[in-house]
């Protein structure tokens, strides 16, 4: 007994691999940056009483939804029929879910962030006459980073992950490759060998800087 | 005669109430300190001190009373007429715990405001900041993070952050009451060092403090507040001999009698 690995059947896919790896990382990077930047937005306009009563409801109901439901919603929304206009493709789709789903994360985090900011802080910046704005920008919000940092960075890499989902509505990403690999040579276990490599290598480096965060003296520049 | 020089009143404030909830923390305060003089508030824990010099600087609205700089009113039945921003370019307020910006060099925490609501340039500010950090013995601090001082450190650079925008009038709120001794007397020193390096002899300083000896020594009256109001004010050379009420003379035994 025993198996027989065979790597050797997928030479010809390796350049299919290379395309599906850079979709994986511009669709995982792009979600996490462009998310970050609208949640923190929407974080800060959270705070703004009263549409903190109206938004925070959608905001739980969006954070509930599950990942490949949210693409599924953006892939097979019928725009033709709503909005009147063409689809967006599969990729734009899986972009805009994952933007989505990054982006009411972090306006919880920021939102709550906010909150954690310590009140002696904000009174010394007001006591030197700075006004709101000053002291959102040079006080609140780098204290609200140190707080949501980390957790921003497992989110980024949650999206690495979750970015594999939008292979199933057709996006060539390495999952799609190696599913069409499989599909033509049979040699599963190989394939999927080397997509979970693909990941670990994409995600321990990410995994090494949160815990470099984690000790980091910059990190703890908050009172 | 002698000739006396005539003073101008720098802050006024007249029946300052605050409550909270159903507590009515100040009951009507009045106070007046001439230009380049020096009002210690001393008092039990609890009296209203501090709610009083938040209420003088705008972090707080008073629910009524008058406040007047240098005979420009400020507050009008309670109401802030400017905007709290504005009456802090004139009224600036140190704290007990520092309240530094953690996230922020010594440096950057004195010239942040100074460029922020003075409008001169980062070079300029540097300047100030380095030229006031000289005088309250605090360079090493300039280029230190506040986590890395000692407690003595950090409040010599909430004091110079505070004196380097020239306030009108600066509030020290208990800033000797989270030290130790020791400490106690380094700050005591810097407070010393500031009036000093105060050229213009116009700067008006009202604290809160604990240490009666310090307030009778540095401070040129001494207010007693008990329960929300000021039950007497005297010039503080007098302060440990001439009180009249009874609950002063009490407050003052407890400093003379020893533990």
């Amino acid at each position: 007994m025993g198996y027989d690995w065979d790597f050797t059947v997928f030479q010809e896919y390796w350049a299919a691999l290379l395309r599906g790896l850079w979709v994986t990382i511009h669709l995982s990077f792009l979600s996490s940056v462009i998310g970050t930047i609208i949640g923190f937005a929407l974080g800060i306009f959270y705070r703004l009483k009263p549409l903190d009563r109206l938004l925070l409801p959608v905001n739980d109901v969006l954070r509930a939804i599950p990942m490949l439901v949210l693409m599924f919603f953006f892939y097979y929304f019928p725009y033709l029929q709503i909005l009147g206009r063409r689809p967006p493709s599969a990729y734009f789709s899986a972009l805009a879910a994952l933007t989505l789903a990054q982006a009411v994360f972090t306006a919880d985090l920021v939102r709550a962030a906010v909150d954690g900011v310590p009140t002696k802080t904000i009174l010394g910046a007001r006591s030197l006459g700075l006004r709101e704005p000053t002291i959102w920008r040079y006080i609140i919000l780098p204290d609200v980073t140190r707080q949501i940092l980390p957790s921003l960075v497992a989110f980024f890499i949650g999206n690495i992950k979750l970015s594999s989902l939008a292979s199933v509505i057709g996006v060539e990403d390495v999952v799609f490759v190696a599913k069409v690999a499989v599909g033509q040579r049979f040699r599963s276990l190989e394939a999927w060998v080397i997509v979970a490599l693909v990941y670990v290598a994409l995600v321990i480096p990410l995994s090494y800087l949160a815990r470099k965060l984690e000790g980091s003296e910059w990190l703890r520049r908050r009172s | 005669m002698a000739e006396k020089k005539v003073l101008n009143t720098r802050i006024l404030a007249h029946g300052i109430q605050k409550s909270y909830d159903d507590q009515m923390v100040l009951r009507g305060v009045d106070i007046s300190v001439a230009q380049g003089q020096t009002l210690a508030i001393v008092g039990r824990s609890g009296c209203g001190k501090s709610t009083l010099l938040r209420c003088l600087s705008a972090l707080e609205e008073p629910d009524d009373g008058d406040a007047f700089l240098d005979g420009q009113q400020y507050i009008e039945s309670g109401e802030t007429l400017f905007a709290p921003w504005e009456i802090r370019q004139n009224i600036v307020m140190v704290f007990q715990d520092y309240n530094l910006f953690p996230n922020m060099t010594g440096g950057r925490n004195i010239t942040l405001a100074l460029e922020k609501t003075k409008a001169i340039s980062k070079a300029e500010a540097e300047q100030h900041a380095r030229s006031i950090a000289r005088k309250l013995g605090i360079e090493k601090a300039l280029s230190r993070y506040p986590n890395t001082l000692s407690g003595g450190q950090a409040q010599r650079l909430a004091l110079a952050r505070a004196m380097v925008l020239q306030p009108k009038v600066l509030l020290l709120d208990e800033i000797t009451s989270a030290l130790d001794p020791e400490t106690i007397i380094n700050v005591v020193d810097a407070i010393r060092d500031l009036r000093s390096a105060d050229t213009t002899g116009e700067l008006t300083i009202i604290l809160v403090t604990h240490l009666l000896r310090f307030a009778s020594d540095f401070a040129d009256r001494i207010a007693y507040m008990h329960d929300g109001v000021i039950l007497e004010e005297l010039p503080a050379r007098d302060f440990f001999d001439s009180c009249a009420r009874p609950e002063t003379q009490s407050f003052v035994s407890a400093f003379r009698r020893p533990i």
